[in-house]
């Protein structure tokens, strides 16, 4: 389309297929881009190329057997997916988790923030053709799931939750290791902040990009690091059923800018403070079981939110008395930020848009279930 | 059990969803399941981690209104619900017509049980 003002052609409109492979990120989103001239007007999403209808599976599987796909809707916050699922059937079923068990998830949720964060900085990094430090986050980020493998034998899919508790324990080695992990990290994460507050590379490259309001954000449903980057102080670590974080202390973090700047460093300092938030649970972990033998055949419907390193994780649970479940629904964040970041990308350059697109650190895997 | 469900009919839906956005809670989410005579939807809004329910009731072959018009964020959410179930939503703010998450060849309806 031409657009034209006193007879001269100012613009041509034009739609450019963005995706479904990205740049630096294998998560497969389609975005039709309308262009005027180098300037992003318009975008519409498109997404199906990694559904697995797992929400299905509920005919199929048994209550415990679901814990096991549950992990496998997303392959970076597997753990986080687990942990809502059997907080959700132990609500359901009015089941005391024990203490230890709860501050037990709560490290491995936090590990596994740390291990997505440094994931999605490096990526980031990347994107705006920071190649040393991606290599350095994620050399990094080796560590933490180390840890991972040295705590639950495994280095992401951590399969550690059951209903009614966790499946392993930390011993006495483990605790020091992780202790030193911590200690280790507080420096390494400091250089960082550095490293991606500071640079006037990394600044010109983001600030000011992609800016989107608080009020736009709640309209628009967005969540997490997302949200929280529009200065909206909203995280479901600050419900009360949620872990151990009610024990730990917790203010989520807060950004004012909107742009891409603000919700690279709302990630940067809640990876400073996921380090903290284990270095404090395992000082503060008490002696006690790990779970409760359950059989559990729910009734009735319930709901539990946690907090994922993408946001706000929502899982919706009916059940009918049997071992099988009714329905199993799964909202996950960045569901919920797509409409945020198809607000985000108008007045945008189209050299701009990868790097817009990777602050609402998409998982489409987890989207399409 | 979850607190906060408000039961409302089918014709009262846009005009409490209306007000809720004139509120400014967040929509989290629709859920929908099927139930022996046909579905039930469950609109999820937050308020300052505080969350409140509307449930609607539809018969089988009923179409479900849209909100789309009043929360935008809603049509891809409204768009699922119709390609998992087979549910007609009206006046859809952008209808991908089936392809959102399933491809033309895909099963029909994939999450229905009563077929």
């Amino acid at each position: 389309m031409k657009i034209e003002f006193g007879g001269i052609i100012l613009a041509a409109r034009t739609i450019v297929p963005f995706g479904p492979q990205h740049p630096v990120l294998p998560e497969p989103i389609h975005l039709k881009l309308e262009l005027e001239d180098e300037i992003v007007v318009g975008a519409l999403p498109q997404i199906g190329y990694v559904h697995r209808g797992l929400e299905g599976l509920v005919d199929k599987k048994d209550i415990n057997q679901l814990i096991y796909v549950c992990e496998r809707v997303c392959g970076i916050c597997s753990h986080q997916h687990s942990m809502c699922y059997c907080e959700t059937i132990e609500k359901l079923c009015n089941i005391e988790v024990p203490e230890r068990a709860k501050y037990l998830r709560t490290i491995w949720a936090e590990l596994h923030r740390v291990h997505s964060h440094l994931l999605w900085l490096g990526l980031f990094a990347d994107a705006f053709g920071y190649e040393s430090l991606f290599m350095q986050t994620w050399r990094v980020r080796e560590k933490t799931v180390d840890i991972m493998e040295k705590t639950a034998g495994t280095r992401i899919i951590i399969s550690v939750n059951v209903v009614g508790g966790v499946r392993r324990d930390l011993d006495d080695n483990m605790i020091t290791e992780l202790k030193d992990y911590t200690k280790e990290m507080k420096g390494v994460f400091e250089k960082f902040k550095k490293a991606f507050g500071d640079d006037k590379a990394i600044i010109n490259r983001t600030q000011g990009i992609g800016v989107i309001t608080a009020e736009q954000m709640i309209e628009l449903g967005g969540v997490g690091p997302t949200l929280r980057g529009s200065g909206v102080k909203q995280d479901c670590r600050l419900l009360p059923d949620v872990g151990a974080y009610k024990n730990l202390t917790f203010e989520p973090i807060v950004e004012n800018g909107g742009d891409c700047y603000a919700r690279m460093m709302v990630r940067m300092r809640e990876t400073i403070q996921a380090n903290e938030l284990i270095e404090e649970a395992v000082n503060k972990l008490p002696a006690g079981p790990i779970n409760v033998d359950v059989k559990p055949k729910p009734e009735g419907e319930q709901i539990s939110r946690i907090e994922q390193p993408r946001g706000e994780l929502m899982y919706y649970i009916r059940g009918n008395g049997t071992k099988n479940l009714d329905r199993l629904r799964i909202r996950t964040p960045t569901f919920s930020n797509i409409p945020p970041l198809l607000k985000m990308l108008p007045g945008c350059q189209m050299a701009d848009v990868p790097v817009i697109v990777l602050t609402i650190d998409p998982c489409i895997s987890c989207t399409e279930r | 059990m979850i607190e906060n469900i408000i039961e409302i009919n089918k014709g009262e839906l846009l005009s409490k969803i209306s007000e809720m956005h004139v509120q400014g809670q967040r929509l989290i989410t629709l859920s929908c399941a099927e139930d022996d005579d046909g579905f039930m939807v469950l609109y999820h809004f937050d308020n300052d981690l505080k969350m409140t329910h509307f449930r609607v009731k539809i018969g089988r072959d009923e179409p479900l209104e849209s909100i789309s018009h009043i929360y935008w964020a809603a049509l891809l959410i409204e768009n699922e619900i119709s390609e998992h179930f087979g549910i007609k939503v009206n006046n859809l703010a952008l209808n991908f017509a089936g392809t959102l998450v399933l491809a033309k060849d895909s099963p029909k309806a994939p999450l229905l049980k009563k077929k």
